[in-house]
């Protein structure tokens, strides 16, 4: 503790010695030209440090070692199987997981998977939260309704959906013929072409509250002067939906995209659940395809290369979406500047 | 003929009335100016008028329309926010031109009339900027901008200035009123200052608990206020009120347990309007001198020993504030040169003929 004080009031008298013009007074310039760059500065921010050690300890432990270890693995042969033959085998793994058959209409699900949730996720995710920014009565209970997909379990919400969307006996058949929409039962999960859908219904089902909720909270932040200031210029609701309030959701929704694209594409457990990635690999992604490389075949160098793959296209995916949101943003700055 | 006419509106919230059988005429280019205290229903009646608020009993007409149940988007009302709601994400000029594209004005027209506009307003630097890159006055003229792009009906302005500093302010008013009496559209502006009101407006409305106290020039609203609370609530500082006692039997007034000298068209009227016991006199504090006990007092002037409280110099006058005996605070507007002192004890006098009367239901006789 004394060392701590000590470091305090070493620093303000620091400050003092920097008169009113903020030139250092030659004590201080003298003083400060002791040790390396380095060693000032840690000498100086040690405490700082001590204090965001733990969390470091935590990340390094957590996060860095095991995709470390991942990337490591992958240019290893790593087969559980035949531990004689482990070695460094360069880019084998990769150029094996790549010739793999299903290895690109893996890739291709992945996408449709991914691109299929998050836009489902935002287009729900919007409208509830457009709904539930009404004033309408009982508007604090729809809103607890409407959180509950959120707080069930996931794996809770993929057995329940695969029992609704059951070919036999399922609830969304009964309906479906009830309406005579259909007149034989569908085996939606069991259909190569509903399969896909079916899984990413589930997961926006399950995953567009945390949508609703972060657009919610912007949307309560919108002054109401600019809805009427709008109004009285002759915005009709349209309008004012349109010009007003989406041109306020765009930053959330680029993180909310961000952050969902991310999650999705890595996402394990609904395909896993509900299809296994069948039928006949309609629902097969990376993320499955690592699952059964790793824990099914043993074949932990290549499910490696797989996951390495994966976590260089989410890179180059996002870098890329950054890259065209900022030139966006320029050619709007230069634009507005030539105009005004 | 009429331009505005709001007639016997009233509005509910709830249980309460906000706004009580409100009747306005305003002629075409008219300056209206709603004050009263926050909370008397000017800004509900403003927002009425623009469309933001349902009216629960009465009508509003502009021109020959009426408009009471007519979208606000469809009223050809534009309104300059407390906040100026400018849109933060549009520049500039594409704020000032919003409501030409919500018409369907085409690109360069629209453009054409916001740097019009922008020019009128002394702003056309500003038009590739963000609202988050302006300052507060910058912002206020682009408000306006906003409102008179489109050359509208009529002008709603809900306390534009009082975002601003003292300073801005005073510059604003003078610049407003000068552009209403240029494009000459009848304007509604809601104030609580009672200075903007007495100085940009044709005419005043004063409200108090929903209900409207006096409508009238400023002079009449100064000179003869129609109650306590109009009389009370315009000037500054304001009026002071003594109690008085008056004899109807004898038309005699007393003031200080003085007789006050009645004409006799004034004594008439006072033993019409107001019955026998006390009342309440009010004078304005420029009405009042103080003097030295040892001058002499003249007939129609009346008195009251009183010692000085505390001077506030104001730079060009120096108001007094003083206590009778009794405990009562009056005030008074004195010359620059005024030499008194805290603790001082003068006589304050009154000239009669600046005396107004008020009824024991606070309502002024004369």
């Amino acid at each position: 503790m004394a060392h701590f004080h000590d470091s305090i009031r070493r620093r303000d008298s620091e400050y003092k010695s920097v008169d009113s013009a903020g030139a250092l007074q030659p004590a201080a310039a003298a003083r400060s030209r002791r040790g390396t760059p380095v060693m000032r500065f840690l000498k100086r921010h040690w405490i700082s440090y001590l204090f965001v050690l733990p969390a470091v300890v935590f990340l390094v432990g957590l996060l860095l070692i095991p995709i470390v270890n991942v990337i490591v693995d992958s240019f290893f042969n790593v087969n559980l199987l035949r531990p004689d033959a482990n070695g460094f085998v360069g880019l084998d793994n990769f150029v094996r997981a790549v010739s793999e058959p299903l290895f690109w209409s893996n890739v291709w699900n992945g996408v449709v998977w991914t691109v299929g949730s998050v836009f489902g996720e935002f287009v729900v995710g919007l409208a509830t939260a457009l709904l539930l920014n009404q004033q309408v009565r009982g508007r604090a209970l729809f809103r607890a309704i409407m959180i509950t997909p959120w707080v069930v379990p996931i794996v809770v919400a993929a057995m329940t959906w695969s029992w609704i969307l059951n070919g036999e006996y399922g609830i969304l058949n009964a309906i479906l013929r009830e309406l005579g929409i259909i007149s034989d039962n569908v085996s939606w999960l069991g259909n190569k072409w509903t399969a896909m859908l079916a899984v990413i219904n589930t997961n926006v089902w399950r995953s567009f509250p945390f949508w609703t909720l972060s657009y919610l909270a912007v949307l309560q932040t919108i002054d109401r002067a600019e809805l009427e200031a709008a109004e009285l210029d002759g915005a009709n609701a349209l309008q004012r939906l349109w010009y007003i309030v989406l041109p306020k959701l765009k930053g959330i929704t680029l993180i909310l995209s961000i952050l969902n694209v991310i999650w999705v594409f890595n996402n394990f457990d609904f395909i896993w659940l509900m299809t296994q990635g069948g039928p006949l690999n309609a629902t097969e992604t990376l993320a499955i395809q690592t699952y059964l490389l790793a824990f099914e075949q043993y074949r932990f160098g290549e499910a490696s290369a797989v996951a390495v793959i994966m976590l260089l296209m989410l890179l180059v995916a996002i870098g890329l979406y950054f890259y065209i949101q900022r030139r966006r943003a320029r050619r709007i700055d230069a634009y507005t500047a030539n105009k005004g | 003929m009429t331009d505005l006419n709001l007639s016997h509106v009233s509005k509910g919230f709830g249980g309460t009335l906000a706004v009580e059988d409100f009747c306005l005429e305003a002629e075409p280019g008219e300056f209206i100016v709603l004050v009263g205290p926050s909370g008397c229903g000017k800004t509900t009646t403003m927002r009425m008028i623009a469309g933001l608020e349902d009216v629960t009993a009465g009508t509003i007409a502009l021109g020959d329309l009426d408009i009471t149940e007519v979208p606000a988007r469809d009223r050809d009302v534009a309104m300059v926010f407390q906040n100026y709601a400018l849109y933060p994400h549009m520049s500039v000029l594409d704020n000032i031109a919003f409501s030409l594209k919500m018409r369907g004005v085409s690109r360069d027209a629209r453009e054409h009339q916001a740097r019009d506009v922008a020019e009128l307003l002394g702003i056309s630097h500003l038009l590739g900027r963000k609202p988050r890159e302006l300052s507060g006055g910058q912002r206020q003229r682009v408000a306006l901008g906003r409102a008179i792009v489109r050359q509208p009906k009529l002008f709603l302005m809900d306390e534009p200035l009082s975002n601003l500093d003292a300073k801005l302010r005073v510059a604003m008013r003078a610049e407003i009123v000068k552009l209403q009496r240029q494009l000459g559209i009848t304007t509604v502006y809601v104030t609580h200052d009672q200075v903007e009101a007495m100085t940009m407006g044709h005419r005043i409305v004063v409200m108090k608990d929903g209900v409207v106290q006096q409508i009238g020039t400023p002079e009449q609203i100064y000179d003869r206020p129609a109650n306590r609370f109009v009389a009370e609530f315009i000037g500054t500082p304001p009026m002071n009120f003594a109690s008085g006692e008056w004899a109807a039997e004898h038309d005699e007034l007393r003031l200080w347990g003085e007789p006050v000298p009645l004409e006799s068209a004034r004594a008439a009227r006072l033993r019409a309007d107001v019955a026998s016991g006390p009342i309440e006199l009010g004078f304005r504090p420029e009405h009042v001198h103080l003097c030295s006990s040892s001058s002499p007092s003249t007939t129609s002037a009346i008195e009251v020993p009183v010692h000085i409280e505390l001077i506030e110099n104001v730079g060009n006058s120096r108001i007094v504030e003083t206590v009778t005996p009794s405990g009562g605070a009056l005030n008074a507007i004195c010359a620059s040169d005024f030499r008194g002192a805290v603790g001082d004890r003068l006589q304050l006098r009154v000239d009669v003929q600046h005396l107004h009367v008020f009824n024991q239901q606070h309502a002024r006789v004369s």
